[in-house]
């Protein structure tokens, strides 16, 4: 019995330890989702998006100075942060605990 | 090799680039979905074991259990499976740009070399210069000299700033060092990729006047049009961090001349 008890007291602790590890990795996926999506913008927009074209608008528009179409990217475009599932359910809202998004 | 040719391959080269990311980060999305997918099975699973014991008292065995922690195995080993596989595609994104990007510096040196190319302090001009001319693709030494100036106003060191800050965040830090934040992520890069990120991603990304590669302590140039933002240490005889305000030689100047345009007029 007593050693049975020992073994339930373990596994209780592993169990613990990895519910806690669990959240902290948690946060700080949610943390990577922010910093890409941030990143993210900060490319789409980013100056020379418009001059030199990115990688999701192509480089086509290299020099050619088009504002204001090259500058606006839609949603659509975030092709980096709508590779993870879990941003885009964010997004959708049925997942728990959103602060992952903008 | 000249350098109109040169940027025509180039831009021809990376024309492929848009399709290729477009796809792998589709992959990349088609992967994680079936992580979530089957992170929802299991899940699902677990909580049907745990809803038994409730019921049932932790003492009665749950004839399903077995069958069910083996459901969940495989569920797991499929998402790692998955995950691999996202690893997999991330690398090769990072490796196609990587790829272009040393074509690119290489054919720089090249061009450089036979003196077709102002020196690497021009890296960013010259390339600006050449969109200009791309349009016409015809570039003559004369036509890129006199887009040089225009083209290199101010674009590109927003865009450059925004990029490297998260590599050389603080004014007495190696440019390597990343925030906690992203620190954890930094780490697991480095496991992935040891081959090549650190060489492509942070140490690709040339500082100073003297255009190279960050080593050392490196300062921040407080100037707001400075041209190279970095300096190593060494390149502007510093030994510690500065106290205050730091500009670089050439902002010191400029700066220099604008006071004394303002007490002109």
């Amino acid at each position: 019995m007593d050693e049975a008890h020992q073994h339930y007291q373990k596994l209780k602790q592993e169990l613990q330890e990895a519910l806690v590890d669990r959240e902290t990795l948690e946060k700080q996926w949610d943390q990577i989702q922010q910093e890409i999506f941030d990143k993210e913008s900060a490319y789409l927009t980013g100056n020379s998006s418009s001059q030199y074209g990115t990688i999701v608008k192509g480089f086509d528009a290299f020099g050619k100075h088009i504002h204001d179409s090259a500058h606006a990217f839609s949603d659509k475009d975030r092709i980096f942060s709508l590779s993870s599932a879990r941003f885009v359910k964010q997004q959708e809202g049925d997942d728990k605990g959103g602060d992952g998004q903008a | 090799m000249d350098p109109s040719s040169a940027l025509e391959q180039t831009t021809h080269d990376v024309s492929n680039l848009q399709a290729e990311f477009r796809y792998i980060l589709d992959e990349i999305k088609n992967a994680d979905l079936r992580v979530y997918e089957q992170r929802k099975k299991y899940v699902q699973r677990d909580a049907q074991v745990q809803k038994f014991v409730k019921q049932h008292g932790s003492g009665t065995e749950n004839p399903r259990e077995g069958e069910l922690s083996q459901k969940i195995e495989r569920e797991l080993q499929d998402c790692v499976e998955s995950q691999r596989g996202k690893c997999v595609l991330a690398n090769t994104a990072l490796f196609l740009v990587s790829k272009h990007l040393s074509k690119l510096e290489k054919t720089i040196r090249v061009l450089e070399g036979d003196n077709l190319l102002a020196p690497a302090e021009e890296d960013k001009e010259t390339e600006s210069g050449g969109d200009n001319s791309r349009e016409s693709s015809v570039m003559s030494g004369e036509r890129r000299r006199k887009a040089t100036p225009t083209a290199a106003v101010v674009a590109p060191k927003r865009k450059r700033r925004a990029d490297s800050t998260p590599v050389p965040r603080q004014k007495d830090s190696t440019p390597g060092g990343g925030s906690d934040a992203n620190f954890d992520l930094q780490d697991y890069n480095d496991d992935l990729f040891s081959g090549y990120n650190q060489a492509e991603e942070d140490d690709k990304q040339l500082y100073c006047f003297c255009q190279s590669v960050s080593y050392g302590e490196m300062v921040a140039c407080d100037g707001p049009n400075c041209k190279y933002e970095w300096f190593h240490y060494t390149c502007v005889n510093l030994k510690e961090p500065p106290k205050g305000a730091w500009y670089c030689p050439d902002c010191r100047q400029e700066l220099a001349n604008t006071r004394l345009k303002k007490r002109k007029a």
